[in-house]
Protein backbone atom coordinates (compact mmCIF):
# COMPACT_ATOMS: atom_id res chain seq x y z
CA UNK A 1 0.00 0.00 0.00
CA UNK A 2 0.80 3.48 -0.76
CA UNK A 3 1.94 5.77 1.64
CA UNK A 4 0.25 8.66 2.87
CA UNK A 5 3.37 11.04 2.07
CA UNK A 6 3.88 9.21 -1.26
CA UNK A 7 0.00 10.09 -2.44
CA UNK A 8 0.39 13.77 -1.34
CA UNK A 9 3.61 13.78 -3.21
CA UNK A 10 2.32 12.35 -6.36
CA UNK A 11 -0.31 14.93 -6.34
CA UNK A 12 1.22 17.90 -5.72
CA UNK A 13 4.07 17.06 -8.63
CA UNK A 14 1.28 16.24 -11.09
CA UNK A 15 0.03 19.24 -10.30
CA UNK A 16 0.18 22.81 -11.92
CA UNK A 17 -1.47 25.70 -11.49
CA UNK A 18 -3.13 27.86 -14.56
CA UNK A 19 -1.06 30.77 -16.54
CA UNK A 20 -2.54 33.78 -15.09
CA UNK A 21 -3.42 36.59 -17.46
CA UNK A 22 -1.38 39.34 -16.86
CA UNK A 23 1.35 37.74 -14.74
CA UNK A 24 4.55 37.98 -16.94
CA UNK A 25 3.52 41.74 -17.53
CA UNK A 26 3.08 42.17 -13.72
CA UNK A 27 6.52 40.45 -13.36
CA UNK A 28 8.12 43.34 -15.35
CA UNK A 29 6.20 45.76 -13.74
CA UNK A 30 7.44 44.85 -9.74
CA UNK A 31 10.98 44.61 -11.69
CA UNK A 32 10.72 47.81 -12.71
CA UNK A 33 9.81 49.09 -8.97
CA UNK A 34 12.45 46.70 -7.64
CA UNK A 35 15.38 48.55 -9.51
CA UNK A 36 13.96 51.84 -8.39
CA UNK A 37 13.64 51.22 -5.11
CA UNK A 38 17.13 49.18 -4.75
CA UNK A 39 18.99 52.78 -4.75
CA UNK A 40 17.15 54.28 -2.10
CA UNK A 41 17.31 51.29 0.01
CA UNK A 42 20.71 51.07 0.05
CA UNK A 43 21.50 54.63 1.07
CA UNK A 44 18.71 53.77 3.92
CA UNK A 45 21.00 50.05 4.70
CA UNK A 46 24.24 52.53 4.81
CA UNK A 47 22.39 55.14 7.33
CA UNK A 48 20.94 52.52 9.32
CA UNK A 49 24.19 50.73 10.08
CA UNK A 50 26.22 53.83 11.07
CA UNK A 51 23.52 54.64 13.69
CA UNK A 52 23.30 50.87 14.71
CA UNK A 53 26.75 50.96 15.76
CA UNK A 54 26.38 54.61 17.18
CA UNK A 55 23.13 53.87 19.55
CA UNK A 56 25.08 49.98 20.42
CA UNK A 57 28.41 51.71 21.78
CA UNK A 58 26.10 53.95 23.62
CA UNK A 59 23.40 52.46 25.00
CA UNK A 60 23.37 48.53 24.32
CA UNK A 61 21.02 47.21 27.33
CA UNK A 62 18.30 48.73 25.77
CA UNK A 63 17.99 46.25 23.04
CA UNK A 64 16.63 43.59 25.00
CA UNK A 65 12.77 43.86 26.46
CA UNK A 66 9.95 41.99 27.69
CA UNK A 67 7.61 39.34 25.56
CA UNK A 68 4.35 38.37 25.28
CA UNK A 69 2.97 34.52 24.43
CA UNK A 70 0.35 34.02 22.03
CA UNK A 71 -2.78 31.70 22.30
CA UNK A 72 -2.57 29.14 20.25
CA UNK A 73 -5.43 27.25 18.38
CA UNK A 74 -5.72 23.39 19.27
CA UNK A 75 -7.76 21.08 17.29
CA UNK A 76 -9.48 18.62 18.76
CA UNK A 77 -11.63 15.90 16.37
CA UNK A 78 -14.72 14.59 18.10
CA UNK A 79 -16.75 12.37 15.97
CA UNK A 80 -17.93 11.88 12.61
CA UNK A 81 -21.63 13.77 13.07
CA UNK A 82 -20.09 17.01 14.62
CA UNK A 83 -17.74 18.21 12.43
CA UNK A 84 -15.01 20.28 14.67
CA UNK A 85 -15.44 22.05 17.77
CA UNK A 86 -13.17 24.97 18.45
CA UNK A 87 -10.85 25.31 21.58
CA UNK A 88 -8.84 28.49 22.99
CA UNK A 89 -6.32 26.38 25.20
CA UNK A 90 -4.03 28.90 27.32
CA UNK A 91 -0.66 27.43 26.26
CA UNK A 92 2.64 27.18 28.77
CA UNK A 93 5.57 29.42 27.23
CA UNK A 94 8.14 27.43 26.22
CA UNK A 95 11.64 28.57 25.86
CA UNK A 96 12.00 29.38 21.85
CA UNK A 97 11.60 33.07 21.68
CA UNK A 98 13.00 35.91 19.76
CA UNK A 99 13.70 39.43 20.39
CA UNK A 100 14.01 41.73 17.67
CA UNK A 101 15.16 45.07 17.04
CA UNK A 102 14.12 47.34 14.37
CA UNK A 103 15.96 50.34 13.54
CA UNK A 104 13.21 53.06 11.77
CA UNK A 105 15.03 56.13 9.74
CA UNK A 106 13.69 59.74 9.39
CA UNK A 107 14.61 62.33 6.50
CA UNK A 108 16.47 64.58 9.59
CA UNK A 109 19.41 61.94 9.87
CA UNK A 110 17.54 61.42 13.70
CA UNK A 111 16.58 57.96 14.49
CA UNK A 112 14.40 56.22 16.99
CA UNK A 113 14.08 52.16 18.22
CA UNK A 114 11.27 50.58 17.56
CA UNK A 115 10.68 47.69 19.43
CA UNK A 116 8.74 45.08 17.96
CA UNK A 117 6.97 42.76 19.94
CA UNK A 118 8.47 39.87 20.16
CA UNK A 119 7.26 36.60 18.71
CA UNK A 120 7.09 33.78 20.68
CA UNK A 121 6.33 30.72 18.92
CA UNK A 122 4.59 27.50 21.78
CA UNK A 123 4.59 24.25 20.82
CA UNK A 124 2.41 21.83 22.70
CA UNK A 125 1.37 18.42 22.32
CA UNK A 126 -1.83 17.10 23.91
CA UNK A 127 -2.81 13.94 23.61
CA UNK A 128 -3.60 13.36 19.51
CA UNK A 129 -4.17 17.38 18.89
CA UNK A 130 -0.68 19.33 18.10
CA UNK A 131 -0.50 23.16 17.54
CA UNK A 132 0.11 25.51 14.65
CA UNK A 133 0.97 28.76 14.94
CA UNK A 134 1.45 30.84 11.65
CA UNK A 135 3.38 34.56 11.61
CA UNK A 136 0.72 36.44 10.27
CA UNK A 137 -1.46 37.78 13.87
CA UNK A 138 -4.26 34.67 13.21
CA UNK A 139 -3.49 30.98 14.54
CA UNK A 140 -4.99 29.45 11.83
CA UNK A 141 -6.81 25.73 12.21
CA UNK A 142 -8.04 25.26 8.40
CA UNK A 143 -11.89 24.13 9.23
CA UNK A 144 -13.03 25.92 11.58
CA UNK A 145 -11.43 29.26 10.93
CA UNK A 146 -12.55 31.75 8.64
CA UNK A 147 -10.32 31.00 5.50
CA UNK A 148 -10.46 31.66 1.57
CA UNK A 149 -8.89 31.64 -1.92
CA UNK A 150 -9.22 33.79 -4.65
CA UNK A 151 -8.59 32.92 -8.90
CA UNK A 152 -6.81 36.00 -8.81
CA UNK A 153 -4.91 38.52 -6.62
CA UNK A 154 -4.58 41.44 -8.91
CA UNK A 155 -4.86 42.85 -12.62
CA UNK A 156 -6.67 45.64 -14.46
CA UNK A 157 -9.50 46.97 -13.98
CA UNK A 158 -12.88 45.98 -14.82
CA UNK A 159 -11.47 43.11 -12.94
CA UNK A 160 -13.88 39.88 -12.28
CA UNK A 161 -12.67 37.89 -9.10
CA UNK A 162 -14.07 34.05 -8.19
CA UNK A 163 -13.79 33.81 -4.25
CA UNK A 164 -14.11 30.56 -3.08
CA UNK A 165 -14.80 29.93 0.67
CA UNK A 166 -12.49 27.15 2.24
CA UNK A 167 -14.21 26.96 5.42
CA UNK A 168 -16.99 24.35 5.12
CA UNK A 169 -19.51 23.30 7.62
CA UNK A 170 -23.30 22.72 8.70
CA UNK A 171 -25.27 25.88 8.65
CA UNK A 172 -22.46 27.89 8.03
CA UNK A 173 -23.28 32.20 7.47
CA UNK A 174 -20.89 33.31 5.58
CA UNK A 175 -20.70 37.38 5.09
CA UNK A 176 -18.46 38.70 2.13
CA UNK A 177 -17.41 42.50 2.13
CA UNK A 178 -15.32 43.18 -0.67
CA UNK A 179 -13.70 46.38 0.02
CA UNK A 180 -15.19 48.22 -2.20
CA UNK A 181 -18.86 49.32 -0.43
CA UNK A 182 -20.09 45.71 -1.46
CA UNK A 183 -20.96 43.01 0.17
CA UNK A 184 -22.71 39.18 -0.37
CA UNK A 185 -24.09 35.80 1.46
CA UNK A 186 -23.03 33.11 -0.85
CA UNK A 187 -19.95 30.82 0.22
CA UNK A 188 -18.23 31.03 -3.30
CA UNK A 189 -19.08 34.86 -5.19
CA UNK A 190 -18.01 36.37 -8.08
CA UNK A 191 -17.23 39.91 -7.68
CA UNK A 192 -16.47 42.58 -10.30
CA UNK A 193 -13.61 45.62 -9.15
CA UNK A 194 -15.00 48.43 -11.91
CA UNK A 195 -12.22 50.76 -10.56
CA UNK A 196 -8.52 50.57 -9.66
CA UNK A 197 -7.60 50.53 -6.46
CA UNK A 198 -6.10 48.41 -3.45
CA UNK A 199 -9.36 46.57 -1.88
CA UNK A 200 -9.49 44.46 1.12
CA UNK A 201 -11.71 41.63 1.36
CA UNK A 202 -13.24 40.14 4.33
CA UNK A 203 -14.71 37.17 4.49
CA UNK A 204 -16.72 36.59 7.97
CA UNK A 205 -17.94 32.88 8.74
CA UNK A 206 -20.33 32.09 12.06
CA UNK A 207 -20.79 28.94 13.26
CA UNK A 208 -23.90 27.51 14.73
CA UNK A 209 -23.08 29.24 17.75
CA UNK A 210 -24.46 32.96 16.99
CA UNK A 211 -21.64 34.38 18.98
CA UNK A 212 -18.73 32.24 17.44
CA UNK A 213 -17.10 33.71 14.31
CA UNK A 214 -14.18 34.68 12.58
CA UNK A 215 -12.88 36.31 9.85
CA UNK A 216 -10.15 36.35 7.18
CA UNK A 217 -8.76 39.65 5.02
CA UNK A 218 -6.71 39.29 2.02
CA UNK A 219 -6.21 41.98 -0.63
CA UNK A 220 -6.92 42.68 -4.34
CA UNK A 221 -5.01 44.90 -6.56
CA UNK A 222 -7.09 46.38 -9.21
CA UNK A 223 -4.77 48.70 -11.75
CA UNK A 224 -6.14 51.14 -13.44
CA UNK A 225 -6.81 50.65 -16.94
CA UNK A 226 -6.15 53.62 -20.37
CA UNK A 227 -8.21 54.46 -22.63
CA UNK A 228 -7.81 54.19 -26.24
CA UNK A 229 -7.72 57.74 -27.64
CA UNK A 230 -6.57 59.18 -31.43
CA UNK A 231 -7.41 61.67 -33.86
CA UNK A 232 -6.49 61.00 -37.79
CA UNK A 233 -6.37 63.45 -40.54
CA UNK A 234 -6.31 62.19 -44.84
CA UNK A 235 -3.93 64.14 -46.80
CA UNK A 236 -2.43 63.10 -50.08
CA UNK A 237 -3.50 59.56 -50.12
CA UNK A 238 -1.38 59.64 -46.42
CA UNK A 239 -3.60 59.30 -42.84
CA UNK A 240 -2.07 60.29 -40.02
CA UNK A 241 -3.08 58.80 -37.16
CA UNK A 242 -2.01 60.47 -33.75
CA UNK A 243 -2.46 59.56 -30.10
CA UNK A 244 -4.32 61.45 -27.83
CA UNK A 245 -3.79 59.06 -24.35
CA UNK A 246 -1.58 60.09 -21.88
CA UNK A 247 0.87 58.12 -19.65
CA UNK A 248 1.05 55.27 -22.14
CA UNK A 249 3.95 53.79 -22.43
CA UNK A 250 3.35 51.53 -25.67
CA UNK A 251 1.20 52.25 -29.30
CA UNK A 252 -0.34 49.92 -31.23
CA UNK A 253 -1.62 50.93 -34.23
CA UNK A 254 -2.97 47.86 -36.77
CA UNK A 255 -4.67 48.45 -40.72
CA UNK A 256 -5.60 45.08 -42.07
CA UNK A 257 -2.31 43.41 -41.33
CA UNK A 258 -0.04 46.17 -40.83
CA UNK A 259 0.87 46.29 -36.95
CA UNK A 260 3.36 49.15 -36.18
CA UNK A 261 4.18 50.87 -32.71
CA UNK A 262 4.63 54.94 -31.81
CA UNK A 263 2.78 57.30 -30.58
CA UNK A 264 1.49 58.61 -34.21
CA UNK A 265 1.34 56.76 -37.88
CA UNK A 266 2.25 57.87 -40.96
CA UNK A 267 0.01 55.12 -43.18
CA UNK A 268 -0.54 55.41 -47.04
CA UNK A 269 -4.41 54.07 -48.66
CA UNK A 270 -4.31 52.43 -51.48
CA UNK A 271 -8.17 52.32 -52.08
CA UNK A 272 -11.17 54.98 -51.47
CA UNK A 273 -13.84 53.49 -48.46
CA UNK A 274 -13.39 52.02 -44.97
CA UNK A 275 -10.38 51.06 -43.18
CA UNK A 276 -10.64 49.52 -40.05
CA UNK A 277 -8.33 50.92 -37.29
CA UNK A 278 -7.41 49.03 -34.11
CA UNK A 279 -5.35 51.32 -31.64
CA UNK A 280 -4.22 49.61 -28.63
CA UNK A 281 -2.33 51.01 -25.33
CA UNK A 282 -0.55 49.86 -22.50
CA UNK A 283 0.00 51.77 -19.30
CA UNK A 284 2.74 51.17 -16.71
CA UNK A 285 0.47 48.78 -14.91
CA UNK A 286 0.77 46.37 -17.90
CA UNK A 287 -2.90 47.47 -18.34
CA UNK A 288 -4.13 47.90 -22.23
CA UNK A 289 -7.24 49.15 -23.75
CA UNK A 290 -8.34 48.88 -27.52
CA UNK A 291 -10.27 51.32 -29.78
CA UNK A 292 -11.24 50.15 -32.76
CA UNK A 293 -12.50 52.93 -35.57
CA UNK A 294 -14.25 52.25 -38.97
CA UNK A 295 -12.39 55.56 -41.09
CA UNK A 296 -13.73 56.11 -44.42
CA UNK A 297 -11.34 57.66 -46.98
CA UNK A 298 -11.11 58.57 -50.96
CA UNK A 299 -8.28 57.93 -52.63
CA UNK A 300 -6.72 60.09 -55.06
CA UNK A 301 -5.20 58.49 -57.93
CA UNK A 302 -1.89 59.16 -58.78
CA UNK A 303 -2.42 60.68 -62.25
CA UNK A 304 -0.91 63.56 -63.99
CA UNK A 305 -2.18 65.42 -67.25
CA UNK A 306 -0.36 67.85 -69.43
CA UNK A 307 -1.38 71.11 -70.46
CA UNK A 308 -0.12 70.93 -74.22
CA UNK A 309 1.08 68.70 -76.75
CA UNK A 310 2.59 68.92 -79.89
CA UNK A 311 1.27 66.05 -82.44
CA UNK A 312 3.92 66.11 -85.49
CA UNK A 313 5.67 62.78 -84.68
CA UNK A 314 8.83 64.24 -83.60
CA UNK A 315 8.73 61.79 -80.53
CA UNK A 316 8.23 64.73 -78.30
CA UNK A 317 5.04 65.26 -76.55
CA UNK A 318 3.04 63.17 -79.62
CA UNK A 319 0.51 62.57 -77.95
CA UNK A 320 -1.97 63.54 -74.98
CA UNK A 321 -3.31 61.24 -72.21
CA UNK A 322 -3.12 60.77 -68.29
CA UNK A 323 0.32 59.90 -67.20
CA UNK A 324 0.80 57.04 -64.77
CA UNK A 325 3.77 54.89 -63.88
CA UNK A 326 2.07 51.72 -65.05
CA UNK A 327 -0.32 51.47 -67.39
CA UNK A 328 -1.45 47.90 -66.68
CA UNK A 329 -2.77 48.92 -63.52
CA UNK A 330 -5.37 51.16 -65.06
CA UNK A 331 -8.40 51.31 -67.31
CA UNK A 332 -9.36 54.66 -69.13
CA UNK A 333 -12.17 55.99 -70.51
CA UNK A 334 -11.14 58.90 -72.32
CA UNK A 335 -12.87 61.84 -74.25
CA UNK A 336 -11.86 64.91 -75.99
CA UNK A 337 -14.25 67.27 -76.95
CA UNK A 338 -13.58 70.37 -79.03
CA UNK A 339 -14.48 74.46 -78.47
CA UNK A 340 -18.05 73.84 -80.15
CA UNK A 341 -18.82 70.45 -77.80
CA UNK A 342 -18.34 67.94 -80.53
CA UNK A 343 -16.34 64.61 -79.44
CA UNK A 344 -13.17 65.07 -81.63
CA UNK A 345 -11.97 61.53 -79.82
CA UNK A 346 -12.48 58.87 -77.68
CA UNK A 347 -11.11 55.71 -76.58
CA UNK A 348 -11.40 52.93 -73.93
CA UNK A 349 -8.97 50.58 -72.41
CA UNK A 350 -4.90 51.59 -71.67
CA UNK A 351 -2.88 53.30 -72.55
CA UNK A 352 -5.31 55.97 -73.13
CA UNK A 353 -3.73 58.14 -75.79
CA UNK A 354 -4.87 60.90 -78.44
CA UNK A 355 -2.81 61.54 -81.24
CA UNK A 356 -4.17 64.92 -82.28
CA UNK A 357 -6.44 64.11 -85.28
CA UNK A 358 -10.18 63.41 -85.51
CA UNK A 359 -11.48 59.90 -84.88
CA UNK A 360 -14.04 59.72 -87.70
CA UNK A 361 -12.68 61.57 -89.99
CA UNK A 362 -9.03 61.01 -89.45
CA UNK A 363 -7.68 64.46 -90.64
CA UNK A 364 -5.66 66.28 -88.17
CA UNK A 365 -7.49 68.70 -85.25
CA UNK A 366 -6.61 72.29 -85.53
CA UNK A 367 -4.68 74.19 -83.10
CA UNK A 368 -6.14 75.12 -79.80
CA UNK A 369 -7.86 74.47 -76.77
CA UNK A 370 -9.85 71.12 -76.40
CA UNK A 371 -11.89 69.81 -73.03
CA UNK A 372 -10.79 66.06 -71.45
CA UNK A 373 -13.08 64.07 -70.03
CA UNK A 374 -11.68 60.76 -68.56
CA UNK A 375 -12.74 58.05 -66.22
CA UNK A 376 -10.13 55.81 -64.92
CA UNK A 377 -10.10 52.42 -62.87
CA UNK A 378 -7.46 50.42 -61.30
CA UNK A 379 -6.97 47.34 -60.29
CA UNK A 380 -8.34 48.05 -56.80
CA UNK A 381 -11.20 49.12 -58.27
CA UNK A 382 -10.93 52.89 -57.24
CA UNK A 383 -12.51 54.89 -59.94
CA UNK A 384 -11.79 58.62 -60.24
CA UNK A 385 -12.66 61.00 -62.67
CA UNK A 386 -10.69 63.73 -64.31
CA UNK A 387 -11.26 66.63 -66.34
CA UNK A 388 -9.62 69.84 -67.91
CA UNK A 389 -8.08 71.76 -70.73
CA UNK A 390 -5.58 70.93 -73.34
CA UNK A 391 -3.95 72.78 -75.79
CA UNK A 392 -2.87 71.44 -79.10
CA UNK A 393 0.01 72.99 -80.70
CA UNK A 394 0.99 72.80 -84.70
CA UNK B 1 6.25 30.48 -30.22
CA UNK B 2 5.41 27.09 -29.31
CA UNK B 3 8.06 24.98 -27.49
CA UNK B 4 8.75 21.12 -27.19
CA UNK B 5 10.65 21.49 -23.75
CA UNK B 6 11.55 17.82 -23.84
CA UNK B 7 13.81 18.81 -27.17
CA UNK B 8 17.66 19.99 -26.03
CA UNK B 9 17.94 21.95 -29.25
CA UNK B 10 14.50 23.91 -28.66
CA UNK B 11 15.92 24.52 -25.36
CA UNK B 12 19.18 25.48 -25.95
CA UNK B 13 17.60 28.31 -28.65
CA UNK B 14 15.36 29.80 -25.86
CA UNK B 15 17.93 29.63 -23.21
CA UNK B 16 20.34 31.26 -25.35
CA UNK B 17 17.93 34.11 -26.66
CA UNK B 18 16.77 35.07 -22.64
CA UNK B 19 20.77 35.34 -21.94
CA UNK B 20 21.07 37.96 -24.70
CA UNK B 21 17.92 39.25 -22.97
CA UNK B 22 15.20 38.83 -25.88
CA UNK B 23 11.81 39.68 -24.35
CA UNK B 24 9.61 37.50 -26.60
CA UNK B 25 11.68 34.54 -25.28
CA UNK B 26 11.42 35.39 -21.72
CA UNK B 27 8.25 35.66 -21.59
CA UNK B 28 7.97 32.44 -23.48
CA UNK B 29 9.73 30.67 -20.63
CA UNK B 30 8.31 32.40 -17.59
CA UNK B 31 4.33 31.39 -19.25
CA UNK B 32 5.81 27.80 -19.66
CA UNK B 33 6.82 27.39 -16.27
CA UNK B 34 4.62 29.73 -13.65
CA UNK B 35 2.43 26.72 -13.35
CA UNK B 36 4.84 24.59 -11.83
CA UNK B 37 7.21 26.40 -10.17
CA UNK B 38 3.94 28.59 -8.43
CA UNK B 39 2.87 25.18 -6.76
CA UNK B 40 6.59 24.86 -5.83
CA UNK B 41 6.65 28.45 -4.13
CA UNK B 42 2.70 27.52 -2.42
CA UNK B 43 4.32 24.66 -0.59
CA UNK B 44 6.23 26.61 1.28
CA UNK B 45 4.42 29.68 2.05
CA UNK B 46 1.53 30.79 3.74
CA UNK B 47 -0.62 32.15 1.02
CA UNK B 48 -0.52 32.76 -2.32
CA UNK B 49 0.97 36.36 -2.07
CA UNK B 50 3.68 35.22 -0.11
CA UNK B 51 4.16 32.16 -3.15
CA UNK B 52 3.86 35.10 -5.74
CA UNK B 53 6.76 37.20 -3.87
CA UNK B 54 9.13 34.27 -3.89
CA UNK B 55 7.89 33.37 -7.09
CA UNK B 56 9.14 36.77 -8.66
CA UNK B 57 12.56 36.91 -7.20
CA UNK B 58 13.20 32.86 -8.37
CA UNK B 59 12.59 34.16 -11.83
CA UNK B 60 14.92 37.66 -11.43
CA UNK B 61 17.82 34.62 -10.34
CA UNK B 62 16.52 32.30 -13.27
CA UNK B 63 17.05 34.80 -15.35
CA UNK B 64 20.32 36.70 -13.85
CA UNK B 65 22.07 32.71 -13.58
CA UNK B 66 20.86 31.68 -16.62
CA UNK B 67 23.86 32.17 -18.75
CA UNK B 68 25.50 29.60 -15.84
CA UNK B 69 22.80 26.68 -16.55
CA UNK B 70 25.08 25.55 -18.64
CA UNK B 71 22.54 22.69 -20.20
CA UNK B 72 23.52 19.83 -17.73
CA UNK B 73 20.50 18.24 -16.54
CA UNK B 74 17.04 19.05 -17.13
CA UNK B 75 15.96 23.09 -17.74
CA UNK B 76 12.91 22.66 -15.31
CA UNK B 77 14.97 20.61 -12.40
CA UNK B 78 17.39 23.75 -12.75
CA UNK B 79 14.80 26.10 -12.32
CA UNK B 80 13.07 24.32 -9.61
CA UNK B 81 16.19 24.18 -7.41
CA UNK B 82 16.24 28.03 -7.73
CA UNK B 83 12.76 28.19 -6.49
CA UNK B 84 13.53 25.73 -3.84
CA UNK B 85 16.69 27.61 -2.74
CA UNK B 86 14.95 31.24 -2.81
CA UNK B 87 12.03 29.72 -1.04
CA UNK B 88 14.62 28.25 1.97
CA UNK B 89 15.78 32.23 1.83
CA UNK B 90 12.92 33.24 2.73
CA UNK B 91 11.87 31.08 5.38
CA UNK B 92 15.46 31.10 6.90
CA UNK B 93 14.81 34.60 7.23
CA UNK B 94 11.35 34.58 8.86
CA UNK B 95 11.50 35.07 12.69
CA UNK B 96 8.68 32.51 13.57
CA UNK B 97 11.08 29.88 12.68
CA UNK B 98 11.36 27.77 15.68
CA UNK B 99 11.41 23.95 15.71
CA UNK B 100 10.31 22.27 18.69
CA UNK B 101 12.35 19.60 19.77
CA UNK B 102 10.53 16.44 21.23
CA UNK B 103 11.72 13.13 23.18
CA UNK B 104 11.68 9.98 21.67
CA UNK B 105 8.58 8.53 23.43
CA UNK B 106 6.59 11.64 21.85
CA UNK B 107 8.15 10.19 18.38
CA UNK B 108 6.82 6.88 19.37
CA UNK B 109 2.95 8.29 19.09
CA UNK B 110 3.12 9.61 15.56
CA UNK B 111 3.75 5.91 14.52
CA UNK B 112 1.81 5.25 10.89
CA UNK B 113 -1.76 5.36 11.19
CA UNK B 114 -3.22 3.34 8.79
CA UNK B 115 -5.83 4.31 6.20
CA UNK B 116 -9.38 2.72 5.43
CA UNK B 117 -9.55 2.04 1.77
CA UNK B 118 -12.58 4.50 1.17
CA UNK B 119 -10.42 7.41 2.59
CA UNK B 120 -7.15 6.25 0.47
CA UNK B 121 -9.59 6.65 -2.58
CA UNK B 122 -10.92 10.01 -1.45
CA UNK B 123 -7.28 11.38 -0.72
CA UNK B 124 -6.76 10.53 -4.19
CA UNK B 125 -10.05 12.04 -5.44
CA UNK B 126 -9.27 15.30 -3.31
CA UNK B 127 -8.44 18.63 -5.32
CA UNK B 128 -5.04 19.24 -4.97
CA UNK B 129 -5.82 22.72 -4.44
CA UNK B 130 -6.84 21.72 -0.96
CA UNK B 131 -4.08 19.42 -0.15
CA UNK B 132 -1.85 22.52 -0.98
CA UNK B 133 -3.86 24.74 1.20
CA UNK B 134 -3.39 22.40 4.09
CA UNK B 135 0.38 22.18 3.49
CA UNK B 136 0.90 26.04 3.74
CA UNK B 137 -1.38 25.88 7.18
CA UNK B 138 1.27 23.67 8.57
CA UNK B 139 3.51 26.20 10.78
CA UNK B 140 7.12 27.41 9.60
CA UNK B 141 9.20 24.65 10.69
CA UNK B 142 6.81 21.34 10.08
CA UNK B 143 6.14 22.99 6.41
CA UNK B 144 10.26 23.56 5.64
CA UNK B 145 11.33 20.02 6.73
CA UNK B 146 8.31 18.51 5.38
CA UNK B 147 8.69 19.84 2.36
CA UNK B 148 12.47 19.11 2.13
CA UNK B 149 12.24 15.58 2.89
CA UNK B 150 9.07 14.60 1.00
CA UNK B 151 9.35 16.92 -2.36
CA UNK B 152 13.19 17.68 -2.08
CA UNK B 153 13.96 14.33 -1.16
CA UNK B 154 16.83 15.61 1.21
CA UNK B 155 17.97 13.46 3.82
CA UNK B 156 17.34 14.20 7.85
CA UNK B 157 21.09 14.84 7.82
CA UNK B 158 20.78 17.50 4.77
CA UNK B 159 17.91 19.02 6.23
CA UNK B 160 19.84 19.55 9.37
CA UNK B 161 22.60 21.12 7.46
CA UNK B 162 20.40 23.31 5.57
CA UNK B 163 17.80 24.74 8.31
CA UNK B 164 21.26 24.60 10.93
CA UNK B 165 19.39 22.23 13.18
CA UNK B 166 19.91 18.93 14.91
CA UNK B 167 19.18 15.94 12.80
CA UNK B 168 16.77 14.74 15.61
CA UNK B 169 14.86 17.66 15.05
CA UNK B 170 15.03 17.17 11.76
CA UNK B 171 13.09 13.82 12.09
CA UNK B 172 10.66 14.46 14.72
CA UNK B 173 9.71 18.00 13.36
CA UNK B 174 9.22 15.88 10.00
CA UNK B 175 7.23 13.46 11.95
CA UNK B 176 5.08 16.17 13.45
CA UNK B 177 3.97 17.41 10.00
CA UNK B 178 3.02 14.51 8.38
CA UNK B 179 0.90 13.94 11.59
CA UNK B 180 -0.17 17.10 11.64
CA UNK B 181 -1.56 16.70 7.70
CA UNK B 182 -2.87 13.55 8.03
CA UNK B 183 -4.99 14.73 10.57
CA UNK B 184 -6.10 18.15 8.37
CA UNK B 185 -6.32 15.09 5.36
CA UNK B 186 -9.13 12.72 7.55
CA UNK B 187 -10.90 15.71 9.10
CA UNK B 188 -11.54 17.11 6.24
CA UNK B 189 -12.63 14.20 4.33
CA UNK B 190 -15.18 13.56 7.72
CA UNK B 191 -16.59 16.46 6.98
CA UNK B 192 -17.35 16.71 3.33
CA UNK B 193 -18.94 13.07 3.96
CA UNK B 194 -21.86 14.72 6.33
CA UNK B 195 -22.53 17.37 4.28
CA UNK B 196 -24.49 17.48 1.48
CA UNK B 197 -24.03 20.09 -1.13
Amino acid sequence: MKRFEDIIKEKVENFEYPYEQGAWENYNRRRRTQKIKKWGLASTVIIGIITTVVLILTKPEKAVMPFHSKQNNVIITTNNSIPLNTQVNEIKTNKDKQTQTTINHQENNQSTIKQESPQTVTNNITDLSTTMSENNAQNTSTLNTASFTKNSSQGCAPLEVQFTAITTGKNCQYLWNFGDGTTANEKNPIHLYKKGGKYNVYLTVQWNEKDKYTTDVQTIQVYNKPTALFDYSLENNTVRFESRTKQAISHKWLIEDTIVNGSYWKFDITHSGKYMVQYIVENADGCSDTSIKDINVSYKMPVQFANAFSPDNDGINDFFGPQVIDYSYYQFTMNIFNKTGKCVFYTKGSPALWDGNDKETKQSCPAGIYIYKIIAVDKKGNKNEFSGQIKLLR
Amino acid sequence: MKVNWQDTEQVRKVVDACIKGDHLNQEVLYKAFFGKMLVVCMRYTYNKEEAEDILQEGFVKVFQKLKDFGHKGSLEGWIRRIMVNTAIDFIRKRKDLSFPSSTENEMDLMADSTFEDDELEQILEMKTEMIIHFIQHLSPAYKAVFNLFVFENMTHAEIAEQLNINIGTSKSNYAKAKSKLKEMVLSYIKTYKNETF
